[in-house]
This record gives structure tokens, sequence and C-alpha cells, in this order.
């Protein structure tokens, strides 16, 4: 799945991130329900635990101690505090086993900060939340960076529902195990830098203390000193340099044949007191070798009397004068000693000869070693610091990489699957609905189809007694004239319902049942019947009333109410022209014909008593051969529908004398009337009297109609209405 | 009392549980770590149980470790208590129709 964080993509989150905010949690859990439903279905309960134990989870697990062993090693104290404040968050976060072990009120407000930071970086993710709260998005971002909501406001507990998600939490866990991983390489790193160091240290510390000797950096080595002489005193720094080889050498001196065979020779005279020492036993020993001769070194030798004669001095002549020598060397020695500093100064050249030839480079060369390690433990520490810095790069950016895990994968999954359960229960209610809306219209038409005849009865015990004549007429001469179609088609659904009470019991209980079958009563609160009617499509209403308005019109004409006869004001026919098309009126005419016959069925069988009251008075005023008289009254029945500019007829051929003027109807429309041209010069606007005998009776003078439109209706109508009347009116 | 559970008493063990365990995923008590492992905990229970005293045992102890599970318990023991009965009425049926088959023998 893409990454939808990207801002061309904000348009996606905003979708998402509202489909997890709006509490749609309880659908995904039912999906995940439904899901457990149809394994243990299928499989049965123990293969359900059986696939829910196998199910794959990631088990590896987090080393927050390893972990907060590599960010304790890290270099930048403020960086390291950081890190650490991050790492304890994140240990807080995935400690939470279960959604649910943290109530959202008790969340510790920096976990929902600490998200809500990673969130502000995410650009689909503030314009979701932007969008969800229709705040600006720059508003969004810096209130969410700042952390500046209150902890138990709509911004934080949106982000305690990611806190909260299992999904959430198992995605962070999962990362924190995968991804922040301390590696082993840091302990040994580690120890080898503590190692190098000590070494280091050590040497360093031998070779400057050996150095410090030789030279230092206050100047007080050896070579400083005589460095800095030789640069200032040179005068001093030769004296120094002569008396030094004369000490030297003189040290060589104290050991001769001389000394040696009187057991007073010498390695060196390195001291004052010890040269006097060695002039005392000098001066002792000339004595005793020379017999008293000598009392001391400054005695002179005695001379050896001539020709050669005896020696006073014996064989010792020789060792004493190599003894009056040692004296005498053992004063120099003593002189030199006796020179300012020459003790100092002379060690001090030494040491300055002995750096100059070896000791410098030796220690150089230590040196070299030394700085060899440094650079071996730059390279241990550059390793170790990528290291620790890995960590503390993870440890910052895996609540960053969770989250978009986290809304990639499990947030969008469960979206798709929220979206995919809401199609398929939209589909469900769609077609439930449609059902419904299906069923509801067929039982509408149904009941029309069966009842709205029957509505127009009366009744008496349940049992047809005749026509409901109020109806029927008020409905030709009022509500055709006032209601819509629709309105009238709604109308007679409720009439129905009205009249089934009157009805015989068997079609009272069965349109109670119909109306309950089209929700009438049904849900909480109950449909009231207009709620149910409400619901049927105007078109319906429109269609039905085509098809019934020219029953019902067939009806009254059944009983007298010619609507077609009716004079109507200029208004009406505005209305009825704007109410109906030409063809409705077309239909009415057909049905007229229908509807008688069915009347006459209804007469036949005994159904109604009032046609068999109107058969009788027909008979009456027609005489014995009525049959032919109602014939011509039939065709004076004809209605001519003319529908067009300024004029509006359904003119039938009506003249008589006592109903009188009728207009021409088609001209110029003036005056607009359903009836008829009169044979004679009558008086326009009177009424014509609407019941069926005096009908019959005005039809004996009748003319044909006036309209062209109108005879081609009323030759087809004639016919269906003259048959008719034979079956109304049997002889 | 202890009649040895039978495959078809613990496969109506396993109903029992799995109501509790669908209808605690429905109210959201149990996320999707816990699932696993608790159908491994009930796997083990049931399977390792020879008696409805150690399925009832089992019960507590999932209850005692996943406290989602304490309301559930009621559901589970009852579900459990009727199995009992079952196998009660069943051995009584074994009973009545061996003592039949004893004395017409």
């Amino acid at each position: 799945m893409t990454d939808l964080l990207g801002g061309e993509q904000a348009h996606r989150a905003v979708e998402h991130v509202t489909a997890a905010t709006v509490g749609r949690e309880a659908r995904s859990r039912q999906a995940d329900v439904a899901q457990l439903q149809d394994i243990r279905s299928r499989l049965g309960s123990e293969d359900l635990f059986a696939q829910m134990a196998e199910e794959k989870m990631d088990e590896k697990q987090p080393n927050f101690d390893a972990i907060d062993r590599a960010v304790l090693q890290m270099g930048d104290p403020i960086r390291q505090a950081d890190i650490q404040r991050q790492t304890q968050l994140l240990h807080e976060i995935v400690d939470r086993k279960a959604p649910g072990t943290y109530a959202a009120g008790v969340m510790p407000d920096a976990h929902v900060k600490y998200l809500g930071k990673v969130i502000a970086t995410s650009p689909g993710m503030v314009a979701a939340i932007a969008k969800e709260f229709g705040a600006p998005l720059a508003t969004v971002r810096s209130v969410l960076e700042r952390g500046a909501y209150p902890g138990g406001g709509p911004l934080a507990s949106i982000i305690q529902r990611y806190l909260s998600d299992e999904n959430f939490v198992l995605a962070l866990r999962k990362n924190v195990a995968e991804h922040v991983i301390v590696s082993d390489d840091l302990a040994t790193l580690t120890e080898q830098i503590d190692s190098t160091q000590n070494k280091i240290a050590s040497k360093q510390r031998s070779i400057d203390t050996e150095r410090s000797i030789y030279t230092n950096a206050a100047g007080t080595g050896s070579y400083d000193r005589i460095e800095t002489m030789k640069r200032a005193r040179p005068a001093d720094f030769n004296t120094l340099k002569t008396n030094v080889d004369d000490f030297n050498r003189l040290q060589g001196s104290f050991k001769t044949a001389g000394l040696q065979a009187v057991g007073l020779d010498r390695n060196g005279l390195t001291n004052d007191a010890e040269a006097v020492q060695f002039q005392g036993d000098i001066d002792h020993q000339i004595n005793q070798l020379s017999g008293g001769l000598m009392v001391d070194h400054t005695t002179p030798l005695p001379p050896i009397p001539p020709p050669p004669g005896v020696d006073p001095l014996g064989p010792n002549r020789q060792t004493i004068a190599h003894l009056v020598q040692g004296w005498t060397n053992a004063r120099r020695v003593r002189n030199l000693l006796a020179v300012a500093n020459f003790d100092r100064d002379s060690k001090d050249l030494s040491l300055y000869n002995e750096y100059q030839a070896t000791k410098r480079a030796s220690l150089d060369t230590q040196q070299d070693e030394v700085n060899g390690l440094r650079v071996d433990l730059v390279k241990l520490q550059t390793q170790h610091g990528d290291l620790v810095n890995g960590v503390a790069q993870k440890v910052d950016r895996v609540l960053s990489k969770t989250f978009k895990d986290y809304y990639n994968t499990a947030l969008l999954a469960e979206a798709d699957k929220i979206a995919q359960a809401e199609a398929q229960q939209k589909a469900e209610d769609k077609k439930k609905a449609e059902d419904e809306k299906t069923l509801r219209e067929t039982d509408a038409k149904d009941l029309l189809d069966r009842f709205l005849h029957m509505s127009f009865l009366k009744y008496k015990n349940g049992k047809a007694v005749g026509w409901d004549d109020r109806a029927l007429k008020d409905f030709v001469k009022k509500q055709m004239l006032s209601r819509s179609p629709q309105e009238l088609m709604r109308d007679m659904l409720r009439r129905i319902n009205q009249q089934r009470f009157h009805m015989p019991l068997k079609y009272t209980a069965e349109l109670r049942k119909v109306f309950a079958e089209m929700g009438v009563g049904t849900g909480v609160p109950p449909l009231t019947l207009n709620q149910v009617l409400d619901k049927i499509d105007r078109t319906k209403y429109e269609e039905w009333a085509a098809d019934k308005i020219p029953d019902i019109l067939g009806y009254a004409w059944g009983r007298g109410f010619y609507f077609d006869r009716l004079r109507l004001k200029s208004g009406q026919i505005e209305f009825l022209k704007r109410a109906y098309s030409p063809d409705f009126f077309a239909k009415a005419l057909a049905a007229k014909g229908m509807y008688s016959e069915e009347a006459a069925k209804m007469l036949g069988e005994g159904y109604l008593t009032g046609g068999a009251i109107s058969q009788e008075k027909i008979k009456q005023l027609l005489g014995g051969d009525w049959v032919n008289g109602s014939k011509k009254l039939m065709k004076t029945m004809a209605v001519a529908g003319a529908i067009g500019a300024g004029t509006f007829a359904l003119a039938g051929g009506l003249g008589h004398p006592m109903v009188g003027g009728i207009l021409p109807t088609l001209k110029e429309g003036a005056v607009h009337v359903f009836g008829g041209i009169p044979q004679s010069g009558a008086l326009a606007g009177t009424r014509i009297p609407g019941t069926l005998p005096s009908l019959g009776l005005a039809g004996l003078n009748t003319v044909s109609a006036v309209s062209r439109t109108g005879e081609n209706v009323i030759g087809a109508v004639a016919k269906g209405v003259s048959d008719t009347a034979s079956k109304v009116f049997p002889p | 009392m202890n009649k040895r559970l039978t495959e078809e008493d613990k496969k109506k063990i396993y109903d029992v549980f799995a109501d509790s365990y669908i209808s605690l995923v429905g109210q959201g008590l149990i996320g999707r770590y816990e699932r696993k492992i608790i159908a491994q905990y009930i796997l083990k229970g049931v399977r390792g149980s020879e008696t409805i005293h150690d399925i009832i045992k089992a019960a507590e102890n999932l209850a005692k470790r996943y406290p989602q599970f304490h309301t559930a318990l009621a559901h589970i023991k009852g579900g459990i208590s009727d199995i009992r009965e079952e196998q009660v009425i069943s051995r009584l049926k074994d009973y009545i129709t061996h003592s039949k088959h004893s004395n017409s023998s």
C-alpha cells in the first residue's frame, strides 16, 4: 500500500482519519466477529482456536535494557537526555499489552503529546485532523508541534485512539524489536575502547615522566636548562663542558697501580667529603710509606744521595709519587666540585648529551606507538559512536515509522475492511429499501386496483348497500378541480384505509395486513399512513392517477355525476390544464364504459340497490323503448376533449332548453364549458343538472358534439357507453 | 461425577469457550495479541483436561490470567454445568439400559 502521509494524498488521509475517529471501531470489531464466526461455522470451535493459536504474530520483543545502555554511552548530553526521554515513553507505550489497559482518561499526557509531535510531521494527517476540526492546517500543525492542547480535549482523544489501538501498539512493539537493535559489537567496542584508552594513558604517562627529566613544559628538565645556558650563556656552557670533561677525566685517575698498591684506588671521587677523606688517607699513607721522612704530600720528596747512594724512601718512592699525584687530582676534583652548581650542571649536561644522543629518539618512538594507539582509539570510538547514534536515530524515528506503518497497513486495512463492510451493508440496505419500496408500491397499486371502487360503496352491517354518492359528487365537483392527480391518489389510498372499517370483515382484516406490509405502524416511532404515502414516488402517483382517476370518474358517471358536463371557471380550467395531460381525458372517456359495465355487474349481482332505483327511474322516464332511448342518450355522452391555446373543453352534445345556455366552446375561449351546443339559444352559464336520469332526459334533445377532437373520441366511446347502458339497464 | 470427557463433550466445551471468546472480541476486550495467547491456552486447557473438574479449573485459571474472562467465566461455567448434566443423564440412561438388560438376562 502506498504511503498516504504525503501532502498530495492528504485527501485520502482525510477520509481514513475520519474513518478512524468517528467511532467505527465497533464496526471493525464486528467485522472481526463475523470473521471468527465464519471460521467457527466452517471448521468448528476447536479449529477456530487452533487457527487463532497459530496466528502469525511477531514474537520478537524490544530490548529496552540494551537500548538504555546504548543511550547512556551517547556523547552529546542534550541529545542523550532527549533520547532517554523518548526511550522511556516508547517503553511505557509498548508495555501496554491489551487495549483498555489504559482508560482513555488516564493515559499519560506525555504519550499523547509525544505522538502528537510525530503526527505534526505528517502533512496528510495534519490535513485530516484540520478537516476533522474545520481548522486551518498551519494552526493544527503548530498546536500539535507545541502540544498546546488540553489532555482531555477532542484532539487529544483522537491521538488517544491511536495509542489505545492494539494494532498501533503491536506495530510499535514490532518496530522497536526489529529496528531499535543494539549490536553485540557495541559491547566489544566498548571493551576495546576502554582497553586502548588505558594503554594509551599508561604509556603516555611513562613517556611523559621520562621525557620530563630532560625536557618539560616548565622548561626545568636537564636538556631544557642546558639548552637555555647554551643559548643565553655560551661561555658558561663551554666552561661547564671543559670542567665536566676535566672532572670525568680526573675520575679515571684514581685507579692507578700506585694507588692500587696501597689499597687507595677509587673509581672516582664524586663529592667533596669523599675527596677530603681520600686526601687524608693519602697523606697518612705518604707518612707511613716515607717512614716519617714525609709528613704529607706537601713535603718534597727527599733526594737520593749521589753517586747512586741508598734511596731514603727505598722502593716506596714511586708509590709515594703516585699518592702525591692522586692527592693533587683529588684537589682538582674538589676545586671542580666547588664551582657553583657544578654538580647539578654536570648532571644536566650528562642528561643533555644522553637525550640528544639516544633518549629523544627512543622516547619519540614510544610516542609514535602511543599516537598509533590514539588513531586506533578514534576509529573504535567512531564505530562506537555510529552504533550508539544509530540506536538513538532509531529511537528518534521509530514512532514516526510506526505511525506510517500503522497508517499504511493497519489503519488503511481497517479502513478498507470498514469500507467493504459499509458497502455491503449499504448494498443490503439499498436492496432492502428497494424491496420495501417495490412492495409498498405493489401493495398500493393492488389496493387501488382491488379496493378503490369498493371504497366508493356504502355498507351496512358489512354489506354493500349502494354507492357513496356524496363522495363521488365531492370527487367530481370539488376534488377534481382543486387537487392534483398525485394528491388525489394519496387521498384515495387514505380513503381506502378509512373505509376499510365499514367494509366486510374479511376486507378489513386484509386491508390492515396490506397497510402494515406497506409499513404503516412499523418502526419506532410507528410510521403513520401519511409518512408511508410520502415514501411513494410522485411518478407512481401520477401513473396511478392516469389509470385510476378515470375509473373514479367512471364510477361517478355511473352515478350521474358528470365531470364532462361541468361548467368551469377559467381558474379551474387553468388548474386542470396544468394538472392533467390531454391523454388523461382520453383515458377518462375510455374508462366510462368500463366502469359502467362494472357498475352493471354489481347491480346484476345484487351488490347495489341504488342502481336499481335508477333503473326504475330511467324506465319511467324513457318509456318502454328505453334501450333505444338510452342509445341516443349515450351518443350525447360523448365528450369532446380539446385542450389548446386559450380554449379548453370537454364537450358533449347537449342542448336542452331546460339547461340551455351552452356556448360554442371553440370561440376564443372566453367561457369554457363542459357541455354541448344548445339546440336553441340558451342562457350561458347555467349549470347542468348532474344526475343520470336527468341526463337521460336531456339526451333526447341533444345534438352532436362540436369538437372534432371530441368527435374522434365519441365514436369509440359511444359504442362502449351504449353497450354498457344496455347492461346497466337491461330491458 | 468425574466421568472422562468424550470427544463430543469437548466439542461442546469448545463451543462454550468460543461463545465467550467471540463475545469478548466483539466487545473489544481482547486484542489480537491476546487472541492468540488465549486460544493457545484454551486449546491446551481443554486438550489436557480429562474431566469437567479439570475444565472448570482451566477456565478459572484463564480468568485469573485474563481478567476479561471474569464476566465470561459465569457463562462458561453455566455451559459446562449443562454438559455435566447431560453427562449425568446419559450415565443414568446407560445405567437403566444396562439394568434392563441385566434383568432380562
